[in-house]
């Protein structure tokens, strides 16, 4: 995949781009097909990755994408994450299509949605007729984008997790308490020591439930890798909070 | 020309049903799995991925579509092949994908909504049939299991390390049940905003539902409940996004209506 991508559109491959940039100005619409591994066009392999083993599909890719942006595409591809890959253009006239597995209860389910579809449509002009205000709209995003980074998220999940504990019998609390300290390790290593400390001082408020106790210890223990970075007093009311 | 308009629009509609169809499935997959004491994600992940992003990519291109699907869906719930808990997995996953689109969420968010809809109710796939099926109103008793189901669901969807997608899966799981103004302080709680999303999906499918103990909501009833409870219960931006559902779906209702009444007049 690397030779074919940093390389080397010479021969065959860089050909088959050309003839790709022609069909591209005549064709709304120039399919890829994938087999084994390849992705072919005119039965030429532009791309070859284990990435996609050995399924089968198409690619779509519609009119106005350009050479760059294909071999960007392809970039995205070679990291070996096909998925990624379809939203790595951010395009949305490049869809990858698989081949699908297809099982009996997904086609009787279709089948069966066909029949109750038949003769039935709705009226595509009101999607027009409202649309969410922006200033609803604004708020929503910027309340979204507070969650952007994988740290925000994982903060969030333990503050979850720490109000489930409350909630969960004994015999159920062991799996938390499994988690918790990762998600610990995993705030400290990025940077979010306050999230951290947090955590800390919700498990430890929790400390006289019989099911609680080995959690407090397993974040005494965490604490010690807080205490390189705070004087002990600080640590000391992290773990056990305001009297 | 006319004629391949129609193939088209045809050749879309199938894509989408088989879309909906994949997802379903998926998540009766994924309880059967739980319920045998086996590993529920292993080689699931890609299917259900696949799924859902087909869905994120016409809910932006023809939402209309979706909709029409879960039309479809309707209109003869008990003769479809699949388990109420599935199915409402399944829509919940569409109105949630929905109304992230109206709510100008990206392609790439709509994806990772729809995934974490699709699960927010697992713990439903594992319940007994006696909780989702029985003909009468569930006891105070088995209503407060149900009502447990949501630390049940974080539960069963913990890994030890969890991704990120992981995360919000817990998250969303145990989070869409709450309110999102508290009761005691009516400050805003601190529910993700996906939560927010799928708590309106959830509650506006449920409704929309038939049940064995109730017939369904029509669009504006189940609507209309849900708009009741907009800043208290549910995101004022969020119910505000479910009123462009709730409008086709109110005309959907109307030519249910006109079809049963031609049916029983020709009769």
């Amino acid at each position: 995949m690397q030779s074919l991508l940093a390389a080397r559109r010479t021969g065959e491959v860089a050909r088959a781009y050309r003839a790709l940039g022609e069909l591209l100005e005549d064709d709304a619409r120039v399919t890829f097909t994938i087999a084994a591994g390849h992705v072919a066009f005119g039965g030429t392999t532009l791309f070859e990755h284990p990435a996609f083993g050995a399924r089968s599909g198409t690619i779509t890719v519609d009119r106005g994408v350009t050479e760059v942006e294909l071999a960007h595409f392809a970039r995205a591809l070679a990291a070996n994450d096909a998925e990624a890959s379809a939203w790595a253009l951010g395009r949305a006239d490049i869809r990858l299509r698989w081949a699908r597995r297809r099982t009996p209860a997904v086609d009787a389910l279709r089948e069966s949605l066909v029949r109750g579809a038949v003769g039935r449509r709705l009226r595509p002009q009101n999607l027009e007729r409202l649309r969410v205000a922006p200033e609803l709209r604004g708020a929503f995003r910027d309340d979204l984008d507070t969650y952007y980074t994988d740290a925000s998220v994982i903060a969030h999940l333990s503050r979850v997790l720490v109000s489930a504990l409350r909630r969960s019998p004994a015999h159920q609390s062991g799996s938390l308490r499994r988690v918790l300290p990762k998600l610990h390790k995993r705030l400290v290593a990025h940077g979010r020591v306050a999230d951290a400390d947090v955590l800390v001082r919700r498990v430890a408020h929790h400390r006289d439930a019989a099911e609680s106790i080995v959690m407090v210890e397993q974040a005494t223990s965490l604490l010690a890798e807080l205490a390189q970075t705070r004087a002990p007093s600080d640590v000391t009311r992290v773990m056990w909070g305001p009297k | 020309m006319k004629k391949t308009n129609d193939t088209r629009v045809t050749r879309d509609r199938l894509q989408v049903f088989d879309a909906y169809a994949r997802a379903a499935v998926a998540f009766r997959h994924v309880g059967d799995d739980i319920r045998a004491g086996g590993d529920p994600w292993a080689d699931r992940g890609d299917d259900v991925a696949e799924a859902v992003r087909d869905l994120a990519d016409f809910a932006l291109a023809k939402p209309v579509l979706l909709l029409e699907a879960i039309a479809a869906v309707r209109y003869d719930e008990a003769a479809l092949p699949i388990d109420y808990a599935s199915r409402h997995a399944a829509n919940t996953c569409v109105y949630s994908i929905l109304i992230g689109a109206q709510l100008g969420l990206a392609r790439r968010e709509l994806a990772e909504l729809g995934e974490v809809a699709l699960f927010a109710d697992v713990a439903l796939a594992v319940l007994p049939e006696q909780y989702t099926q029985r003909a009468t109103a569930l006891p105070k008793a088995e209503r407060r299991r149900i009502r447990a189901s949501m630390l049940q669901a974080a539960q069963l969807l913990l890994a030890d390390d969890p991704t990120r997608q992981e995360a919000l899966q817990i998250v969303v799981a145990y989070e869409h049940h709450a309110p999102y103004r508290s009761k005691a302080s009516s400050a805003r709680s601190r529910r993700h905003p996906y939560a927010r999303i799928v708590a309106v999906a959830d509650v506006y499918d449920a409704l929309r539902s038939r049940r064995p103990w109730r017939s369904s909501f029509l669009a504006a009833e189940a609507f209309s409940s849900i708009w009741a409870a907009r800043d208290g219960k549910f995101d004022p931006a969020v119910v505000e996004a479910l009123r462009l559902l709730h409008e086709l779906e109110a005309t959907d209702d109307h030519m249910l209506l006109d079809t049963e009444v031609r049916e029983i007049v020709s009769f």
